[in-house]
C-alpha cells in the first residue's frame, strides 16, 4: 500500500503542474466572465474528471453523475464570480459544488423511491449498480478504488469510516453517528481529524517535502 | 450540514476518484451552459453611454488631474514632443480650439495633416502665461467642444488631421487622447496612472476593436482573409471577433486569438504601452497577433 499511497501523492504533486497554476485559472475565470466559450471548453477538458468522477461516486448512476456534470460547468459559465481563489484552487471549487449537487440528486431520488414505493428502503451499498460488467470500466475502477484507498489509507480506520459515510454517501453528522453508533460529537470530532490529516495532503509545503 | 471546509478539504478525496466522463457529455454540457448564456457575453456589462457624455467625463477627470497640480508641477517635464505639462496643457488648449472649429458646422477649417504642428502656434503664445491660467484656458476650451460635440449630429463628417471621420470618431480619439496625456502627467507628477471608468473603458474598447481594421489599412499592413478574435479581460472587457481586411466575419476558427486585459490593450491603443509590454496569452498566429498589436495605436496623434 505504501507504494500506492507515494503514487497517489505523487499525483497530487502533478496536479501543482502548469495545467492547474494559480496564474492560468486567474485568467480562464478571467476568460469567462468575459464570455469565451473556449476558456470554459478549456476549463472542462481540465476538470471534467474530476467532477464526473465525484458525481458517479456519490450518485452511482451514470445518468445522474451526467446530469451533476451539467450543472457544474454550467453554474460555472453563469456566475463565475462565485470562485474564490484565494480560499482554494479551481478545482477545489469545481470538486465541491460537484459533491453538493450529487448529495442533492441522491437525496431527491431517496425522496422519489420512497414516495414511489414507501415498503422499499434504499439500498445505498458501495455495489448499489451491481457488478460491472464491462472489462475496462472494472480496470478503471479497480484504479480508482486503489487511488482512493490509498488516500484513505492515510486517515485512521475509524476517521476513514466516518468520512467515507459523509462524502460518499452524503450522510450528516447525526446520521453518521448513528450508521456506526457512535456519539454525535465523536462523529463530528472524528470528521474534524480526517479533514485536518487531508488539509495537510492540500498543503504545497507538505507536497514538497513527500 | 457541512461547510465549504469540510467540502474544499475533501479535494484529495475528490481527485482519487476522477475517471474519465462518457465523450458525448463534453459536447452536451458545453450547449447546456451556452444556451444559458451566450458565449460572447460578458456576465455583466457596464452601461453604454455616448461619445460625448464620454468626453465630458474625460474632461472633467483631466481637469481635476490639473486641479490637483501646483505651479512646480507645469515645469515637470512630461512628453518627448511637447515637453513640460505646461507646454503639454497648452498642446491640448490648441486641440480643443481646433476641435470646436471642426464641429462648426459653418466652419470651412483648412486640412491640417500634422497634429502636433497645427497646435504650435497656440504653444509658443501660451509659453509666457503662468500654468494656472493655462489650465483655465484648457478647460475653457474643453467645456466648449462638449458644448458643441452635443449640438452636432454624430455622423457629421470631419477630417481629423488625415483621418475621414466624423463627431463620434472624433470623440473616441480625444478621449483617448485624454487619457493618454493624463498618463503622462500622472507619470511626470509622481500620481497613479488613471483608468477611465468601465463604462468608457467599454465604449473605448469596442470602438478600438471596429477601428483595427482601419489601422492596420492605415498602415499598410495586408491581412487579406485573416481573422483575429480578441478577448479583453476585466470588468469592461468583452470577446471580440474581427475580420483584420474589414471583411465580414465568417464564423470559422480565427487565426488568432488575443487574450489581454482591456486596459492594457486601450493603454498600447493608446500609444503608452508597447505591444511588448502586454501580459497577453496569444493561441494561433503568434506573427499576426505581433503584426495587430503593433498596428493598433495607428490613430494615437500624441
Amino acid at each position: 500500500m505504501k507504494s500506492v499511497t507515494a503514487t497517489v501523492e505523487t499525483e497530487y504533486l502533478g496536479a501543482m503542474s502548469e495545467r492547474t497554476a494559480p496564474g492560468r485559472e486567474v485568467g480562464l475565470l478571467a476568460r469567462i466572465r468575459v464570455g469565451d466559450e473556449c476558456a470554459l471548453a478549456a476549463v472542462y477538458d481540465d476538470y471534467a474528471p474530476l467532477v464526473y468522477g465525484v458525481a458517479r461516486r456519490v450518485t452511482r448512476d451514470e445518468q445522474l453523475a451526467r446530469d451533476v456534470c451539467q450543472e457544474v460547468f454550467t453554474y460555472l459559465w453563469e456566475f463565475p464570480e462565485k470562485v474564490d481563489l484565494t480560499r482554494g484552487p479551481l478545482r477545489a471549487f469545481l470538486a465541491m459544488i460537484a459533491h453538493r449537487r450529487a448529495v442533492d440528486e441522491v437525496r431527491r431520488s431517496e425522496r422519489r423511491s420512497r414516495a414511489e414505493t414507501s415498503s422499499v428502503e434504499l439500498d445505498v451499498a458501495d455495489d448499489a449498480n451491481g457488478p460491472e460488467t464491462d472489462v475496462v470500466d472494472s480496470a478503471a475502477a479497480r484504479w480508482r478504488d486503489e487511488r482512493l484507498a490509498a488516500v484513505l489509507d492515510l486517515l485512521p480506520e475509524d476517521q476513514c469510516a466516518a468520512l467515507r459515510l459523509a462524502y460518499f454517501d452524503g450522510l450528516t453528522y447525526l446520521q453518521v453517528a448513528t450508521r456506526l453508533g457512535i456519539p454525535e460529537g465523536t462523529a463530528k470530532s472524528r470528521l474534524r481529524l480526517a479533514l485536518a490529516r487531508l488539509r495537510t495532503l492540500l498543503d504545497p509545503e507538505f507536497r514538497a517535502v513527500i | 450540514m457541512y461547510d465549504d471546509e469540510f467540502e474544499l478539504s475533501t479535494l484529495p478525496l475528490a481527485e482519487a476518484v476522477a475517471e474519465a466522463p462518457p465523450a458525448d457529455l463534453r459536447a452536451a454540457v458545453l450547449a447546456a451552459a451556452w444556451g444559458r448564456r451566450e458565449p460572447g457575453r460578458p456576465t455583466t456589462r457596464p452601461g453604454r453611454i455616448s461619445s460625448a457624455d464620454a468626453f465630458e467625463r474625460s474632461v472633467d477627470d483631466f481637469y481635476g488631474l490639473l486641479a490637483s497640480l501646483g505651479p512646480e508641477d507645469g515645469e515637470r517635464h512630461a512628453h518627448e514632443d511637447h515637453g513640460s505639462v505646461h507646454d503639454l496643457v497648452a498642446h491640448l488648449t490648441a486641440v480643443e480650439r481646433l476641435n470646436q472649429r471642426w464641429l462648426d458646422t459653418e466652419d470651412e477649417v483648412e486640412l491640417l495633416p500634422d497634429h502636433v504642428a497645427a497646435t504650435r502656434p497656440t504653444v509658443e503664445a501660451l509659453a509666457a502665461v503662468p500654468f494656472g491660467e493655462v489650465v483655465d484656458q484648457w478647460h475653457l476650451a474643453a467645456r466648449g467642444v462638449v458644448s458643441a460635440a452635443r449640438d452636432c449630429p454624430p455622423s457629421y463628417p470631419i477630417v481629423i488631421h488625415d483621418i475621414p471621420g466624423n463627431v463620434d470618431v472624433l470623440l473616441t480619439l480625444r478621449i483617448f487622447e485624454l487619457w493618454a496625456h493624463a498618463m503622462d502627467i500622472a507619470f511626470a507628477t509622481d500620481r497613479p496612472l488613471p483608468v477611465p471608468d468601465d463604462e468608457r473603458m467599454l465604449m473605448m474598447s469596442s470602438r478600438l476593436m471596429r477601428g483595427v481594421p482601419g489601422a492596420l489599412l492605415y498602415r499598410g499592413a495586408v491581412v487579406t482573409g485573416r481573422t483575429a478574435r480578441f478577448v479583453l479581460t476585466g470588468d469592461a472587457g468583452g470577446c471580440y471577433d474581427v475580420a483584420l481586411d474589414g471583411g465580414a466575419v465568417n464564423g470559422a476558427e480565427p487565426d488568432v486569438t488575443i487574450i489581454g486585459d482591456v486596459v492594457d490593450v486601450c493603454r498600447i491603443a493608446a500609444g503608452r504601452l508597447h505591444p511588448d509590454g502586454l501580459d497577453a496569452v496569444i493561441e494561433g498566429d503568434h506573427e499576426l497577433a505581433r503584426l495587430v498589436l503593433a498596428h493598433i495605436d495607428a490613430f494615437a496623434r500624441d
